[in-house]
């Protein structure tokens, strides 16, 4: 925690200076009048404004070019939380802890904020002040704040004073600036509670520095695993210990790489130690792969093949829990490249460290264009139609997504002549067509939209009734979804209620992992059952998922110290290469 | 399909192909039926005083300076689609590979491999093509050969043509002249041929007006030569697209080469097709635009002569070398910078 006030002024956006003595008279009386403004802080900078103010939310939102992804808040005080949300005393604790984590919280009926703070959603993430500069502020100005990363999409945090001007001049009105140095950008972790238990989505600041142990002899070699694209965390193994790194965030710029190696480095200077072993996933598509080859280089480290996505998760959720030997993974995610070049995110496997078997997944369906399709949820629920109802799923598609007509017309064609359409097998792209058949959300506008958008309909907290799934087929190892789509289409069609769709449809998926576990335990005898994948970020599915596969006797493992999502990866990667050595 | 007049001369005696006025094995064997393919089809469209000598090889006048030769084979399918067909790829391609070489084209061969079956009609219509593509660009078929192979051998028709060209004196053109500093310049609209490719053979049906932009660059090259000493290197656009190009370009000269995505053309139609597609336009195939690297001194100048001609109307300046190692770097519209590299295989999703 930072306590002591470093010397501040605020300047405009080209740099000249406002106020200095009465910075924060000014400060606030700019932010109560709904100006927006970047904040310099300890990890890199927030865009902030008046939360109350629908207008600077708005306008916030068009400049960053967010239209809906939710923004972070910060209160005053507890007091103006409890009046947003329901609190826990749990989600209290994580919300006043010293690395103070944006909390995620279900919100109160009514509550006072605009819906553009987060468009669609039950929920805010709200963190508390954890400088004496936020406190300031939010005892001075506005007692709600919006407190979002100060930084373009896809690109890091910004951190320096020059560098803030230049990329957020058209994004803030004014600037709080001060002379400290922030020499590594690290940002708000977040976080929800289910049941009594923070689960994160995003592992960074407060925590970042905390090693954890592996069941790695101590012995073995120093190994770097860079992790995947999105999300990108690196990890380095160090006698029998991981260093993870804060969160890094996307590698599609040059600008995400850049942090992410020099990251690496200065972790490797910090701990006095140079990789022997360097890996990363097995996509060739991948900038991480890239930059692992180049690291391999740089430390004369053997580089290591690469490991499959849904194997690092699973490694990686074993090894946080200390555990060796087998077991049987269920791994839900979006994307990850499988080693016969399709993309893979429902997995029910067995194995551990060593290597891994495919047990059961999802049939696959073509996604028309690609990474297009990903964020065109509509066009992925599309492609499920056709795919597994034929000519009545082109029919339903024409009425289900009047209007797109000619796009449709399109991707019907590029699915039937076979054009750039990768398959894939994943439960974010069925949460995704879903999502879309119900008119949730058509087309992403942020990563992971349209799957966060229907999981927002169910409550936290484990189903206590029994299930009711929609149909579904086992076909051998494939498990076939025709029925649900079916039957989903034609609930659709009588009108049954939104909530009962989005229910049935979450015990559906449950019920799938949960029978090909069962097959699994009965085939192979194992009875450990790992979760993880970015998916499990779904609270409701998570906790029923793991009170049913308890009920029915598994042991199951699940992430506490690292997110489910890709966050994970790069543990999983150092530990397997690590044995595979 | 009815035969066609000259698939009928062609014909010495009847049978159901003949009747229908398809290719057979034995016009490919160099008897009776080639003979009369050759002086049927291929000649009339073909006529000039060296091919008509009909000698083993034709026979050049003298040059005086160097030459440059290159060759291409084209094997496109459809044969046919908006704004071009293969004959006329098959011209182009080889006129701009001389003509982005400094060269002025002169001299063609061309060679067709015929699959048995295709119809004389289409083979007609495609050396008709040619024959239009060579007067459009000013130079000649001097020598050719003809095979047919059986069904299922090759796809329809594959053709290969070679060029020969002669280099105006003092002309010097290539990766050794490139220097820090030097702008990159597009000759036009990208992507265009691509697309079109695509759609027509998947039966895509595009909205807005998606042609091949298929066509001979010389003439407006030979209008940049004389006058731009700064200009320093060319390369057409064709196969793997300008992103490949530029990346070359890059290695070969051990430098970064910055580009400014807002800047690259690129038509709205080209765009919103490539994006359903999930395809890069800056890695679709052009054949009718070049990239050029030019001093920073006559870029306007470049641009000036590019503007007042037909295919040089949308040249755009849209980056810049710098000293480096290799990379290419595309500053995005939203900010961002991302690394081009050479295209690996079809682009696999890695949004999660």
């Amino acid at each position: 925690m930072e306590d002591r006030l470093p010397r501040i002024r605020l300047v405009d956006k080209y740099g000249d200076i406002i106020a200095q003595d009465d910075w924060l008279s000014r400060a606030s009386r700019a932010l109560n009048q709904g100006h927006i403004l970047a904040v310099k802080g300890i990890g890199g900078f927030h865009l902030t404004c008046d939360a109350r103010n629908r207008e600077a939310v708005s306008e916030l939102r068009r400049r960053k070019r967010r239209p809906a992804k939710p923004f972070a808040i910060m209160c005053r005080d507890i007091v103006t939380v409890k009046s947003l949300c329901h609190i826990a005393p749990e989600e209290m604790e994580y919300l006043v802890s010293p690395p103070a984590p944006i909390v995620l919280l279900r919100t109160r009926e009514g509550h006072a904020l605009p819906k553009e703070i987060a468009p669609g959603m039950g929920t805010l993430g709200i963190m508390m002040p954890y400088t004496q500069l936020h406190r300031l502020l939010l005892e001075n100005g506005p007692p709600i704040q919006v407190m979002t990363s100060g930084n373009v999409n896809g690109m890091p945090l910004v951190k320096d004073n020059q560098e803030a001007l230049d990329v957020l001049g058209h994004v803030a009105d004014y600037f709080l600036l001060h002379d400290d140095h922030i020499g590594f950008r690290c940002d708000d972790s977040l976080l929800s509670v289910v049941n009594g238990k923070g689960l994160f989505i995003r592992r960074s600041r407060g925590y970042h520095h905390h090693a954890i142990e592996v069941p790695v002899d101590p012995g073995s070699p120093v190994t770097l695993g860079v992790g995947g694209d999105m999300k990108n965390t690196f990890s380095l193994i160090v006698e029998g210990r991981a260093h993870l790194s804060q969160h890094i965030g996307s590698l599609e710029y040059v600008e995400g790489q850049r942090v992410m190696e020099e990251g690496i480095l200065h972790l490797c200077d910090t701990l006095g130690v140079r990789p022997m072993i360097v890996t990363s996933d097995l996509h060739p598509g991948y900038n991480s792969y890239r930059i692992a080859d180049g690291l391999a280089e740089r430390f004369g480290a053997l580089r290591h093949r690469g490991v499959q996505h849904h194997h690092a998760h699973m490694a990686s959720c074993m090894a946080e829990n200390g555990v060796d030997g087998d077991a049987i993974g269920i791994i839900l995610d979006g994307t990850g490249y499988g080693p016969d070049g399709r993309m893979r995110g429902f997995e029910i496997m067995t194995g551990g460290y060593h290597g891994f078997t495919r047990g059961y997944h999802l049939a696959y369906v073509p996604l028309p264009g690609g990474d297009g399709a990903i964020r065109r949820p509509w066009v992925t629920a599309v492609a499920y139609l056709i795919t597994f109802l034929g000519q009545e799923g082109r029919k339903i598609a024409f009425r289900l997504f009047p209007g797109r007509g000619y796009e449709l017309e399109l991707v019907d064609r590029i699915l039937s002549q076979g054009i750039n359409a990768p398959l894939a097998s994943s439960c974010g792209r069925i949460f995704d067509a879903v999502s879309a058949l119900l008119g949730l959300c058509l087309e992403n506008t942020y990563e992971g939209q349209a799957a966060v958008t229907l999981g927002d309909l169910m409550p936290w907290s484990a189903s206590r009734e029994a299930l009711d799934p929609y149909p579904f087929d086992f076909n051998g190892p494939i498990i076939d979804p025709t029925g649900m789509l079916v039957a989903i289409c034609d609930d659709i069609d009588r009108g049954t209620g939104l909530s009962i769709i989005t229910k049935r449809f979450h015990h559906t998926i449950i019920r799938m992992v949960v029978d090909a576990a069962e097959r699994v335990r009965e085939s192979k005898g194992l009875s450990n059952a790992v979760l993880s994948g970015g998916t499990w970020q779904n609270p409701y599915l998570y906790l029923t998922t793991g009170h049913i596969l308890k009920e029915r006797g598994f042991k199951v493992l699940t992430h506490g110290l690292l997110p489910p999502g890709d966050g994970s990866l790069a543990l999983g990667q150092a530990v397997v290469a690590l044995k595979d050595i | 399909m009815p035969p066609t007049i000259i698939g009928s001369l062609i014909y010495p005696q009847g049978s159901d192909d003949m009747e229908n006025g398809l290719i057979l094995l034995g016009h490919g064997d160099g008897g009776s039926l080639t003979h009369g393919l050759i002086e049927d089809l291929f000649c009339p469209y073909f006529s000039n005083e060296m091919l008509d000598l009909f000698m083993d090889a034709a026979i050049l006048p003298s040059i005086e300076g160097r030459m440059a030769i290159t060759t291409d084979s084209f094997v496109v399918d459809p044969l046919f689609f908006p704004g071009g067909d293969i004959g006329r790829l098959a011209i182009c391609g080889t006129v701009n590979d001389l003509a982005v070489s400094g060269a002025h084209p002169q001299y063609l061969t061309a060679s067709f491999i015929i699959e048995e079956g295709l119809e004389i009609s289409t083979l007609e219509r495609v050396v008709a093509s040619m024959s239009k593509t060579c007067s459009e660009a000013g130079v000649q078929v001097v020598a050719g050969d003809t095979k047919v192979v059986s069904r299922g051998q090759a796809d329809k028709l594959f053709i290969n043509t070679s060029g020969f060209g002669w280099l105006p004196k003092g002309v010097d053109l290539g990766y050794h002249r490139i220097m820090p500093g030097d702008l990159v310049v597009v000759s036009g609209h990208l992507g265009e041929h691509g697309i079109a490719i695509i759609a027509e053979r998947h039966g895509l049906d595009l909205k807005g007006r998606l042609a091949s932009d298929s066509a001979p660059l010389n003439g407006l090259i030979s209008k940049l030569i004389p006058e731009l000493s700064g200009l320093k290197l060319m390369r057409d656009l064709t196969r793997g697209g300008f992103g490949t190009a530029v990346k070359e370009i890059a290695l070969s000269t051990r430098t970064d080469i910055w580009l400014e995505e807002g800047y690259i053309p690129i038509s709205p139609e080209v765009k919103a097709a490539a994006e359903i597609l999930g395809l890069d336009p800056l890695y679709l195939a052009n054949e009718g635009k070049f990239l050029a690297i030019v001093a920073p001194d006559q870029s306007e100048e470049l641009l000036e002569i590019l503007h007042g001609e037909p295919l040089g109307s949308s040249a755009r300046i849209l980056g810049q070398v710098r000293k480096g190692e290799g990379n290419v770097y595309l500053r995005t519209t939203l900010g961002g910078t991302r690394a081009l590299h050479l295209l690996s295989g079809r682009p696999l999703p890695r949004i999660c």
